[in-house]
């Protein structure tokens, strides 16, 4: 059976990344040791009921000698500004690890990560332990400006290239990574390709990896209230309309691009 | 462990303890087995169950709002009869009594899950969902007709020897009236409430943000509510009480206690504090031991016996 954890974790760093971003970092001795990348936590963000539900967070990377995990959010509303209130030395409870994570079952081979925007969050991990396993990991990162792009540094050891691409044109590619991909993928040849990012964005590059007969993995996002399995309010389409909904915290929130119908 | 006696009793079935987990936020009870130690809840009321397997509904089934949400799940689940294979056996290893919550579009399918269950010695008992109003066939219309509610539980109580709750629905004018309706048709108890109906709407998009349109009220913001109902309802049943509704910490649990609900459920706490239903026993505990009762029982419906005795006091 498998163990979720609820710990009380200590911030050891609370790191504004720009405006918008932060690097949480917190001290658990359980989730650390036992988490896979693409996984997620579950945060409780307030002792107070506004917001009433946790916070669904990827694991953006895991030290686990110092037991420690980070945490790479945006304030969007209520939940991530409490949370980016949080000082060092506070304790916060994290539910975890939670859902099925990246396949990283790839050895000696070419592994292209695409994020867009927050997307690039669990993907620091999962480069990690790509290159850990000796593959040759590629990444191609697309946001709205460059402010967004302050933290792609921390790819920099285990990326053997990084492809930039902005809205605004302020940093390499100007428009959407997703009009860059062709290209990459010609240049590069990946034999995997891993993506998280917001939902038009992953419909693309499932169109893209099938075009190109690559195996694909997405990172899907939904609402969520309990993240364990049963409240049955993150549902993903399967592909296979006859079969029951997809639950994106235990089914997901990685799938294989085949396996999910995804709409507009 | 406990110096308290925490049990309580429905029909001929004695439950260990007052602290139950509710329909639908607790799905078979795996999932949370494997954050605590599940074996020590009164019981377990397993997800809404439906004679055929049912998908739920689309769209978005989910929405915050202050101190609560809103949820049209639109009753997915995997069927009664994968529910006695699939999942029954695991469950009943959890050490906790399971009560089967069954959700019928027609009287007839009623019927057919109390007698499809009947056999199932691992179920405990049948809580009867009268009042889903997620799904626009079945729920609402049973729940808010009080000829509906008689017919559903004296069905329900022809077809199994399981102590039956009849589940009540807060969308209407007198829940006491529902009470005494399931009572008078044979209910071994009632609980409530099941979700307030409500909704949300998108402001960007100028549309209903849930799928289904309207989805259920649960959480903390349903308390107050939820606890009138109870402390309404128990003053003129005769058949025990459980008590749900945003109960959130020991107090809240114990407030119900008094309104008089013989026992008590947990639904959306579960979502954000997994380890609750656990505090709210120990909470329970210690209230009765600094306050010199021996018996949870002893706490239920004081609020209004009090009130009671102190009328006749002052009439006389
Ligand atoms: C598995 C998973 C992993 C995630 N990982 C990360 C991560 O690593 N970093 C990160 O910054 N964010 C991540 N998110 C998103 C993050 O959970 C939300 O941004 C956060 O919950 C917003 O909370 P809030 O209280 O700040 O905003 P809210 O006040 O709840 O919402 C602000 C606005 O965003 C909308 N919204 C919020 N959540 C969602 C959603 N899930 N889907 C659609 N609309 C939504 C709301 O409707 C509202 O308009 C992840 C989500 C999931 C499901
Ligand atoms: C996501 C969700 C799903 C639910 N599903 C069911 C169900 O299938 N059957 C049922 O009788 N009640 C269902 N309920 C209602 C709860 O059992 C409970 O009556 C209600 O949520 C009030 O309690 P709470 O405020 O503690 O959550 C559901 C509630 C939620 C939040
Ligand atoms: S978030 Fe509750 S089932 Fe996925």
């Amino acid at each position: 059976m498998i163990i979720l954890y609820l710990e009380n974790c200590k911030v050891t760093a609370h790191q504004q990344v720009n405006e918008t971003d932060y690097i949480i970092t917190l001290q658990t001795d359980q989730i650390a040791r036992v988490s896979e990348a693409g996984q997620f936590v579950q945060v409780k963000v307030t002792e107070g009921f506004e917001p009433i539900l946790r916070r669904p967070l990827s694991i953006h990377t895991v030290d686990r000698e110092k037991k420690e995990i980070k945490l790479y959010y945006q304030i969007l509303g209520k939940g991530t500004e409490i949370l980016s209130k949080v000082r060092e030395e506070e304790i916060i409870n994290l539910l975890g690890p939670l859902g099925t994570g990246f396949d990283t079952a790839l050895e000696n081979s070419k592994a292209l990560l695409i994020g867009g925007g927050l997307g690039q969050a669990p993907l620091l991990y999962l480069a990690e332990e790509l290159e850990r396993k000796k593959n040759t990991v590629f990444l191609a990162l697309g946001t709205r400006d460059e402010v967004s792009l302050r933290n792609v540094v921390c790819f920099d050891d285990v990326c053997q290239e990084v492809s930039l691409a902005t809205e605004d044109g302020s940093v390499g590619f100007k428009g959407y990574i997703t009009d860059n991909l062709p290209e990459i993928i010609e240049t590069f040849k990946p034999e995997r390709i891993y993506a998280c990012g917001p939902s038009p964005m992953m419909k693309k590059i499932k169109e893209i990896a099938k075009t190109y007969q690559i195996p694909c993995q997405l990172s899907l996002e939904t609402r969520m209230a309990c993240g364990i399995g049963v409240c049955l309010g993150c549902t993903v389409k399967p592909s296979d309309q006859s079969k029951p909904y997809l639950k994106a915290c235990v089914d997901g929130p990685v799938f294989w691009a085949e396996e999910v119908l995804l709409d507009e | 462990m406990n110096k308290v006696d925490h049990s309580f009793t429905i029909g001929n079935v004695k439950f260990n303890n007052t602290v139950l987990t509710a329909s639908g936020t607790y799905g078979f009870g795996l999932e949370f087995a494997k954050i605590i130690d599940v074996s020590r809840l009164g019981g377990i009321a397993t997800k809404g169950l439906s004679l055929e397997p049912k998908k739920g509904n689309p769209g978005e089934r989910i929405y915050e709002t202050p101190a609560g949400m809103l949820n049209s799940i639109g009753l997915e689940n995997p069927g009664v009869d994968s529910f006695k294979k699939d999942y029954l056996p695991e469950a009943a290893k959890l050490g906790t009594k399971i009560i089967a919550n069954i959700s019928g579009s027609s009287l007839e399918e009623y019927g057919l899950m109390a007698e499809s269950l009947e056999s199932e010695k691992d179920v405990a008992a049948l809580e009867v969902n009268i009042s889903c109003p997620n799904v626009k066939a079945g729920g609402m219309a049973f729940g808010t007709d009080l000829k509906m509610v008689e017919k559903v539980t004296e069905i329900v109580k022809k077809n199994t020897t399981k102590p039956v709750i009849i589940k009540l629905s807060p969308n209407v004018t007198n829940i006491v009236d529902f009470a005494q309706a399931a009572q008078y048709s044979g209910a071994d108890a009632v609980s409530l409430i099941n979700t307030l109906m409500g909704m949300a709407i998108d402001i960007n998009k100028r549309k209903p943000v849930l799928g289904n349109v309207m989805g259920g009220l649960s959480g903390p913001a349903v308390k107050p509510v939820a606890l009138r109902m109870v402390y309404q309802v128990s003053q003129k049943a005769k058949i025990p009480v459980i008590g749900m509704g945003g109960i959130s910490n020991p107090r809240d649990a114990i407030e119900f206690l008094l309104a008089g609900a013989n026992a008590i459920m947990l639904g959306t706490i579960n979502f954000r504090e997994p380890q609750m239903p656990l505090d709210i026993i120990e909470g329970i505990e210690k209230y009765c031991l600094d306050n010199g009762f021996n018996s949870v029982q002893d706490l239920v419906g004081l609020a209004w016996k009090e009130e009671k005795h102190v009328k006749t006091n002052r009439c006389t």
